[in-house]
């Protein structure tokens, strides 16, 4: 994937601020996080596939977030802000967030495997896209991702209400 | 399944603004935002892309980005098997990043207290999206680099790195003078005629610096022009803090320096 950073920054670079202000709920962290988006796009972009770029960003400014919400003190401001630091102090059960920085963002993402549950918590508990749009969004069958939710309720019955 | 009543999550409306959903998922979308009369969060994407564009101009973004990129590759390359010279080991990522680097020592004081500036923005940047030259100074650490605000204390033996952002301009000269009133030319090396400038993203220059013992203050000076000219006005400037030509723009960023 050819990535002209200035172009990609112009055309995708204030979605991306504004899903880690979405997240991070910080402008001056919202606004360190970008540069880190779009870093992990240039150091991957031999191995990235250029189709759904907006996806692509999106996808890995939640990583990049969730990463700087683990070790964020703070307290939570409200139900979603606390799922959200559940979710990002999981671990993820397909164990695609346990290495180094860099590998835990992205490396499931480029090398085509499903996507992390870690996301798909966040996209279904926190952006409240249905078990359909999540399905839609990470490529994989809607009873997969009642597979994946159904560890994550386990470890979060308070916050999903889900026992 | 999501029903008409749903309200569409930003995520898919980002995804819905970027063309990048099927037909038929972008149009049940469409069928919703207009349903709830939603339809105008589609335009406040649009606004808020300009207003993010104009308070973080690719010309203040880009760069930093591309900073980074060299930094976590640096980081990410083996370590040799071999110690170079210390002061060459201490430039290796200031090295690097400037694409050839030789270590110059050069003058100033002090021991290894950091200041905490790291990855701080510059703090002068053009309002609404205009970009002016600016000088950005790095010092090394154990981990990569930080970025020093004006006034940070800087101590002898600390590495620093000093990039630019020309913002267009075609010629530029980079000198610093000390507290004893010895000028140092950074950008050309000796006293001259300024260089020609890279004109887009920041630029570092081949030579990183160690500090020397020199007392009290560095004051680093980048001067910029569209038009050809010595590096006598700006030893004039520096010397005498007399105010350059009109025709000339400047940026100040001092530094002090903290013995131990």
């Amino acid at each position: 994937m050819a990535v002209d950073i200035e172009s990609f920054y112009r055309s995708h670079g204030p979605m991306v601020l504004r899903r880690c202000r979405r997240l991070l709920r910080d402008e001056a962290k919202a606004v360190d996080a970008m540069h880190d988006v779009f870093v992990e796009i240039l150091r991957r972009k031999d191995s990235l596939d250029a189709s759904s770029p907006a996806g692509l960003l999106l996808t890995t400014a939640t990583h990049v977030c969730l990463n700087r919400l683990r070790s964020e003190r703070r307290k939570p401001e409200d139900r979603d802000d606390e799922m959200l630091f559940h979710i990002a102090a999981m671990e993820n059960p397909t164990n695609a967030e346990s290495r180094t920085l860099a590998g835990r963002i992205l490396d499931r993402l480029f090398s085509g495997q499903p996507e992390s549950t870690r996301l798909i918590a966040v996209l279904h508990y926190v952006d409240r896209l249905t078990l359909e749009e999540v399905a839609s969004e990470v490529g994989l069958s809607v009873s997969g991702i009642r597979k994946r939710l159904r560890t994550l309720k386990e470890r979060l019955p308070a916050v999903t209400g889900e026992a | 399944m999501a029903r008409a009543t749903d309200k569409v999550p930003d995520w898919l409306l980002e995804r819905l603004s970027a063309g990048e959903l099927a037909h038929a998922q972008a149009t049940e979308l469409r069928q919703r935002l207009r349903a709830q009369g939603e339809e105008y969060r589609l335009s406040a994407l649009s606004a808020s892309d300009a207003e993010i564009l104009s308070a973080l101009p690719p010309g203040r973004i880009v760069p930093e980005i591309e900073r980074r990129v060299t930094l976590s590759a640096d980081c990410a390359r083996p370590a040799r098997p071999h110690r170079l010279r210390p002061l060459l080991a201490m430039s290796a990522v200031a090295a690097c990043a400037a694409g050839l680097a030789v270590m110059l020592v050069v003058r100033n004081p002090g021991t290894g207290t950091k200041t905490p500036t790291d990855e701080v923005p510059p703090e002068i940047i053009g309002v609404k999206g205009e970009v002016k030259p600016v000088l950005r100074i790095y010092r090394k650490t154990a981990s990569g680099s930080e970025l020093l605000r004006a006034h940070a204390a800087v101590h002898r033996g600390d590495t620093l790195q000093i990039r630019y952002l020309a913002a267009g301009k075609r010629f530029g000269v980079i000198a610093s003078i000390d507290a004893r009133g010895q000028i140092t030319f950074h950008l050309p090396e000796a006293p001259g005629l300024a260089v020609a400038l890279d004109r887009d993203g920041e630029r570092a220059l081949p030579h990183a610096y160690e500090l020397d013992d020199s007392p009290g203050f560095e004051r680093f000076l980048f001067v910029t022009s569209d038009a050809a000219f010595a590096t006598a006005e700006v030893v004039q400037a520096l010397k005498s803090g007399a105010a350059l030509p009109a025709s000339l723009t400047s940026f100040e960023l001092p530094l002090k320096k903290e013995t131990p």
